[in-house]
């Protein structure tokens, strides 16, 4: 019974996602019945075990729903787990997507991407269903994803506009950046645990670990979180995500998406509690997230950007409390919070009303405690709030000039014919010589810098998407290759997975860029929302999204690596990081952006089907009546 | 340094012009949205007003043919259409013909961008300013000129923009942006002419290019720069003021630039023009012109061909065979939106005796009103009039008003569930209340506490409306209007509507405001007469003085015979949730009491069939809604904070038709129409029209303008879809938050327009209706260049006239319009728009 329970209110986002795909296109009645349905449903079911959990003694429910087979003698067991902290994440998830589903059906009416919308946001839903539930980390961790790509989609909402295209990619790459965290966490868990880390087994582990393992685990899960939740020094995303349909914004940025930071400190709290570096390393974060955010917020002249950074103040002294030990409270900050958010966000427009209107008298200035500070020292306070402590501009030149810097050096052709011919060569080597162990691991590491030098390539080369997309993929490959050299024979099974899972899609991915940019004299046309899909969907597998063998692929070639090779294994990670980024860019370039001219922005006058003609060929083919003469004879008076 | 004779002041003067003109959107004024091409011919206009913003002039060729397919353009449209091009027959078949090739030909190739010299840094040396400097520039306006929304103030924001930046620039011990470079720091310490010229001359060269680079920077961003210059001329439209202006704006966003291309191209790049080459292209000038595109313009005028031949066959049907109106028991007078023409039609057709009228729904009173609510008092009256009194709405004796004070109920907006420890203590006590509130505004709508503006009838409050002597408010107004004063305004609006005589019993002034929820639009929905507020003062100021016995007197002298049982009721109808409030009803004699029952009954269930006949075009109303249901349907609308589309306001007119109500009376023109009482007998010379006509053209012209550009290129003209709009300083709406302000109309309020010009019928003989149209230079450019098409109908033989250049020709109305018995019967199950049909519903003599 219980897991029926738990498996329903796990599936019905995505059931409601996939119908609403499927079903919906085209008809905004449709995806708008089978979004209330699913809502009215799925409340049930969340309720309902959540009812159960509180009839069990409200203390951790667990389910075990089988495995996955990956092949060979490893499962990914399908375990969940329902907690006090789970079940309160859950409850607000449940109340506040109702909420804002409700709404969004009459808000979004007659929008273009209507069924888009409500497909994405089961998407997300799925995801956060599979985060709060999830009973090991490496379930966690598919459950993120699906976050991080839904908040990606939702943000780039209206991709016909350059904006929503930058600040999605922009909140991409700071998901990715931490998504390393999470990642390397998992595969840490594996090395030290020899096994993905059970959260209802968290305090026996404990025990088994040496402190700086668990003071390392914690500041990664502190970095995992850090992205999600926008904290320091990443908080200057999330304003610049507001650029989504207003409910989405409220749901993501107001109730859900922002507090998952703060639940997955909170579910692996009990092991890295007992380090008190990582804990200080908690603390000061949150309270320099909750000091940037409040001072930022305060000039902040928009509604929606004062809102988001209201919530990353609150985050980050929720984080404080994690780190203090103080989970109840924290929870309960997270609930209000979640709230206040949510609501302030949807009724964001009113604001304009409620301050002219309701305004008992004039305008009055408000007295500002910064009159009391000296010139020079206010004027650099505000200067410092205004630009957001400087945060985008500090990560852009630490971390993204030097990538492309670096990137850029292999613009070289010879350099990448050098390359190519080093990467035959050594695997040439590697398989005339499979049994022994040094060639192996010296080929290993050739193939995984090569690896690595592609991921950076393709980084340097957003900008020119088919680069970008051949050089990340060459990454991809290049990462099985130098799995296969370090582990010889024994992984040629996930290598061939993990091939399987990555030359499909990149090859779809490749043929999808030819064609919308009309190289190869190509007779094949795509529609542009056509095109969005195929290259969403090969992007999503080849970056090991869990919709296709690469996943699994992936997850095969980081857990031979763990074994014996843990340098291999972080470069891995990394190379996985940045190749997702860059074929997210890749897509966001060629199915993104603006299209002026082309439809009239009103639903009801979308010109048919996409015969671009030149210009001149107009007025020839009516040439019977001259224009000017139509002109001169004044028509058009 | 000196600079050639380059004369900045006169170039800004020129891109002025170009800018859109919306102000601060909590006093939305409908404008032509290129009244910068009015003094061009309408077609010319467009085209050119294309080429130079890069936006669309026409809906698509296919878009207009789909218009046909669904009955929306009519084959005796594209007659009509053709006809006017004076072609020899088979040369329009010819013609014809190409219409629908052309329209089936597919995607059209999209317009050429207009000629750009700011594009050259990102076409030559690929750097893509806009992205660079946008952000921080929109941020330094809207900081600057916030009206409440930040918290904390710009540095120094009691002086101007330029000077504000520059000292805080300099106090600042970090970085601004690009502001802080040396090289900036150096020309901020410049008076900002000199910055400019300094930064043209090292940025674009030759100054051929100076005025061309300006206004590519200028038009890069219209939302901002049309801002900047709406403040320049009117700072008194902000309530926090600021000083500033196109050239402080243009000095901060050339020194940005400048900043941001020495750090990415180096201290020595070259400038666009090199030594000796001059620019020669400039935005908006003659040359710039898109292809032909004559088959647009015909499709064009087909579509309004379609709706103003129809309107025009209605009215001439009607004034070729009147129908006899009975005395009135009560007479009403609207304003003259379109939105009112249904429910005078229902209020008629329930009740023939009484009479409607329509006049702006200010009533000829301008003032600003001082609520009991406090605020700062509020203009009620057209935008380009200047109050000069001041009508102060005050608490009765013995009573506490009911204050409509918003701070418990916006609790969760305070601002201290923003700031660190506040919002710490406050978050989840405001939290859990929010959730409850979240769920009952979504779950319930019906009670959400959100709803502005509901309609109040005002009881326990009383108006100061006349004058006791010579005392003026702090701002220079006069409290309230002496006698004479008010009997100009009362007598003006009078015989403006043709009523001087035959007073019935009960006058009744209705104004009009619209209530939504959620919407930073608000302005656009209220009275455009009242500068986008409810008319409710107007109406309650203008009852109070008409029955007053001194200002009768007055009257009585000046020719007005009002009967001394003649009483005038204030009213405020609701145009959103079709609701009705009477004012100072404990004033009415015992003896009019039944009569005002009668009415208000009348007015009961005719607001009622409005709702119903207003609901059938909604999408998501159910089908065929009782009267009753369809009212609540229609408050809910107004009430749901998931609403964007409280009602659809001015969508679908097309015509203002200017002449005595039994022209229209028993014509159903589908809520199309502005409709304005005028009686042609007692205004021989034209006068009183010349006098409309200077307040219709640019208020009706300037709604259906906007309203039609907004539906042409939504993205352009029009501000999108409203969904991810943000609400920047109070000022506008913007995507986003990095986003240009938008200005237009968005998405959700265009979409069931279709684009028609405006048909401005008066019912007048040419000769008097082209001496009245000549008299004001400001409104014949809008009628002899096309902006709305003028046409009169004459009094004596019902022959009806259209202008075409600057005289007047014969317009044959040939065919008969349907006939129905009543709106009710018309409208059950339909949903779509309907042609004019002529009424017969009973009318007792």
């Amino acid at each position: 019974m219980i897991h029926a329970f738990f498996a329903a209110t796990l599936l019905y986002p995505l059931v409601g996602a996939l119908a609403i795909a499927i079903f919906g296109r085209g008809s905004e009645a449709v995806s708008a019945g089978i979004a209330r349905v699913t809502t009215v449903i799925g409340t049930a079911f969340s309720l309902s075990l959540l009812t159960a959990w509180l009839s069990l003694g409200a203390t951790s429910l667990q389910a075990d729903l089988g495995g996955i087979g990956l092949g060979g003698d490893r499962t990914l067991p399908l375990s969940f787990l329902l907690d006090g902290t789970g079940a309160v994440f859950l409850l607000v998830t449940t109340l506040a997507s109702a909420m804002v589903v409700r709404y969004s059906v009459v808000y979004l009416h007659r929008e273009e991407g209507f069924t888009r919308f409500f497909s994405t946001i089961y998407t997300f839903l799925f995801g956060m269903h599979l985060v709060l539930l999830a009973g090991s980390l490496d379930l966690l961790f598919a459950g993120w994803e699906i976050v991080g790509i839904a908040s990606f989609l939702l943000i780039g909402f209206y991709g016909d506009r350059e904006l929503p295209v930058r600040a999605s990619l922009r909140a991409y790459a700071v998901y990715r950046f931490c998504d390393l965290g999470l990642l390397l966490g998992v595969c840490l868990t594996h090395f030290v645990w020899r096994s993905g880390l059970m959260f209802q087994h968290m305090e026996v582990l404990d025990a088994h670990a040496s402190a700086q393992w668990l003071t390392g685990f914690g500041l990664l899960m502190l970095v995992a979180a850090c992205g999600k939740s926008a904290q320091f020094p990443f908080s200057f995303w999330l304003p610049r995500a507001m650029e989504g349909p207003t409910p989405s914004s409220a749901i993501f940025y107001g109730a859900l998406s922002i507090h998952v930071g703060i639940f997955l400190l909170l579910r692996t709290s009990p092991l890295w509690e007992g380090s008190l570096t990582a804990r200080i390393a908690i603390a000061a974060v949150g309270l320099l997230s909750a000091l940037v955010a409040t001072t930022s917020g305060r000039a902040q002249s928009n509604i929606k950007g004062q809102i988001a950074y209201a919530s990353i103040t609150q985050v980050g002294l929720m984080l404080v409390e994690v780190a203090l030990g103080l989970h109840k409270l924290a929870l309960l900050h997270f609930v209000g919070n979640a709230f206040l958010r949510c609501f302030q966000l949807l009724v964001s427009p009113s604001i304009l009303a409620n301050m002219l209107r309701m305004r008992p008298g004039p305008m009055a200035p408000r007295r500002s405690r910064m009159a009391a500070l000296s010139p020079r020292l206010a004027a650099s306070l505000y200067a410092l709030s205004f630009n957001e402590w400087y945060l985008e501009a500090a990560i852009r030149s630490l971390l993204l000039r030097p990538l492309r810097g670096l990137g850029s050096l292999l613009q070289v052709k010879a350099l990448r014919a050098v390359g190519a011919l080093l990467a035959i060569a050594v695997l040439a080597a590697v398989l005339l010589r499979l049994d022994d162990p040094v060639t192996r691991d010296l080929g290993a590491a050739v193939l995984a810098t090569l690896m690595l030098a592609c991921s950076v390539h393709a980084v340097a080369s957003v900008g020119a998407p088919e680069r970008s997309w051949n050089a990340a993929a060459a990454s991809c490959f290049l990462s099985g290759a130098a799995v296969f050299a370090a582990s010889g024979l024994e992984s040629s099974h996930d290598v061939s997975v993990y091939l399987l899972g990555t030359v499909p899609p990149w090859l779809l991915g490749l043929a999808v860029i030819r064609i919308r940019s009309g190289a190869g004299n190509s007779r094949i046309r795509l529609s542009e929302a056509r095109a969005g899909l195929l290259l969403l969907f090969a992007f999503l597998a080849l970056s090991g999204f869990p919709i296709g063998p690469a996943f699994i692929g992936e997850d095969h070639l980081l857990h031979r690596s763990v074994e014996h090779h843990q340098w291999l294994t972080v470069m891995l990670a990394v190379a996985f990081v940045l190749n997702g980024f860059t074929l997210a860019a890749a897509f966001s370039q060629v199915a993104r952006g603006p299209r002026r001219n082309q439809s009239n922005a009103v639903k009801s006058s979308e010109a048919p089907g996409l015969r671009p003609a030149p210009a001149g060929e107009l007025l020839r083919k009516y040439s019977k009546v001259t224009p000017g003469e139509a002109m001169n004879s004044g028509v058009m008076k | 340094m000196t600079f050639g004779d380059f004369d900045l002041p006169a170039s800004l003067e020129r891109i002025r012009h170009w800018l859109p003109t919306q102000g601060p959107i909590k006093d939305f004024i409908h404008h032509n949205t290129l009244h910068a091409f009015q003094h061009l011919p309408f077609y010319e206009g467009v085209e050119l007003a294309a080429a130079t913003f890069g936006a669309r002039d026409y809906l698509s060729l296919a878009e207009y043919e789909s218009m046909w397919s669904a009955g929306k353009i009519s084959d005796a449209g594209i007659s009509l259409a053709l006809a006017a091009t004076a072609l020899p027959e088979e040369r329009r078949a010819e013609l014809r013909a190409a219409m629908f090739r052309e329209a089936a030909g597919g995607a059209e190739p999209p317009l050429p961008a207009p000629d750009s010299l700011r594009k050259r840094w990102r076409e030559e040396r690929g750097l893509d300013l806009d992205a660079k400097t946008h952000p921080t520039l929109f941020r330094l306006l809207a900081g600057y000129l916030d009206q409440g929304v930040g918290l904390w103030r710009v540095p120094h924001v009691n002086h101007s923009f330029y000077g504000a930046l520059a000292r805080w620039v300099e106090e600042s011990a970090l970085p601004i942006g690009t502001l802080s470079r040396a090289v900036c720091r150096r020309l901020l310490k410049l008076p900002p002419a000199d910055a400019v010229k300094d930064c043209l001359s090292r940025m674009v060269g030759d100054e051929s290019g100076w005025e061309a680079y300006l206004l590519d920077m200028f038009l890069a961003h219209p939302g901002w720069s049309g801002m900047v210059n709406v403040l320049e001329g009117s700072p008194h439209s902000l309530l926090e003021r600021r000083q500033i202006s196109l050239l402080e704006a243009a000095a901060i966003e050339l020194i940005l630039e400048r900043g941001q291309l020495e750090r990415d191209l180096g201290a020595d790049f070259p400038p666009l023009l090199a030594p000796g080459t001059a620019w020669k292209g400039l935005r908006g000038s003659e040359s710039h012109r898109n292809p032909d595109r004559s088959l647009h313009r015909l499709w064009q005028a087909a579509l309004e061909w379609t709706v103003h031949g129809d309107i025009l066959a209605g009215v001439a049907h009607v004034a070729r065979n009147p129908a006899p109106a009975p005395a009135p028991k009560a007479q009403a007078l609207f304003c003259i939106d379109d939105r009112e023409c249904s429910l005078r039609r229902h209020l008629e057709e329930l009740e023939p005796r009484i009479s409607t009228f329509a006049y702006a729904g200010f009533f000829g009173l301008d003032f600003v009103f001082q609520s009991v609510n406090g605020g700062v008092p509020i203009k009620q009256c057209p935008a380009p009039a200047t109050p000069r009194h001041l009508i102060r709405e005050d608490a009765q004796r013995n009573k506490r008003p009911r204050l409509r004070r918003g701070i418990p109920r916006h609790l969760h907006s305070a601002a201290h569930s923003k700031t660190l420890f506040r919002g710490w203590m406050l978050t989840p006590v405001l939290g859990l209340w929010s959730s409850v509130r979240l769920a009952q505004s979504v779950l319930h709508p019906t009670s959400s506490w959100f709803a502005q503006n509901k309609v109040n009838a005002a009881e326990s409050t009383v108006i100061h409306y006349l004058r006791n002597g010579d005392e003026k408010s702090i701002d220079g107004y006069h409290l309230g209007y002496s006698y004479p004063e008010m009997a100009d305004r009362v007598g003006a609006t009078l015989r403006n509507i043709g009523l001087t005589r035959g007073f019935a019993p009960l006058v009744f002034i209705v104004a009009h405001q619209a209530s939504s929820t959620n919407n930073p639009h608000f302005a656009a929905y209220d009275c455009g007469a009242c500068s986008g507020r409810s008319g409710a003062p107007n109406a309650r100021a203008f009852a109070l003085m008409a029955n007053d016995p001194e200002l009768r007197k007055i009257l009585l002298a000046r020719g007005f015979d009002i009967p001394a049982e003649t009483h005038f009721v204030g009213a405020i109808h609701d145009t959103t949730r079709d609701e009705i409030a009477y004012f100072d009803l404990e004033a009415l004699p015992a003896t009019h009491l039944d009569a005002f029952q009668e009415f208000r009954i009348a007015m009961g269930t005719a607001l009622g069939r409005n709702a119903s006949e207003r609901v059938r075009r909604f999408e998501l109303a159910p089908r065929g809604m009782d009267p009753k249901s369809a009212r609540e349907h229609v408050r809910l609308r107004s009430e749901a904070i998931f609403e964007p589309r409280p009602e659809l306001n001015h969508a679908t007119n097309a015509a203002c038709i200017v002449g005595r109500r039994s022209l229209t009376r028993s014509l159903f023109l589908d809520r199309r129409s502005f409709l304005n009482s005028y009686d042609p007998t007692i205004d021989p010379d034209g006068d009183i029209l010349a006098g409309l006509l200077g307040a219709l053209v640019p208020v009706c012209g300037g709604i259906n303008l906007e309203y039609f550009f907004s539906r042409v290129d939504n993205s352009v003209y029009g501000a999108g879809t409203k969904l991810p709009h943000n609400v920047v300083g109070l000022l506008g709406v913007a995507n986003g938050v990095e986003g240009d302000l938008r200005t237009g109309l968005p998405s959700q309020m265009i979409e069931l327009h279709d684009p028609v010009r405006l048909l401005m019928l008066v019912e007048q003989s040419p000769e008097v209706a082209l001496r009245a149209a000549t008299k004001n230079p400001a409104v014949y450019e809008w009628l002899k260049n096309d902006w709305i098409r003028f046409a009169c109908i004459s009094p004596e033989d019902a022959s009806t006239h259209i202008l075409r250049g600057s005289r007047f020709e014969r317009f044959e109305t040939g065919t008969i319009p349907p006939r129905a018995q009543t709106s009710a019967a018309l409208l059950a199950g339909q949903r779509e728009p309907l042609p004019v049909h002529v009424l017969s519903f009973e009318v007792p003599s």
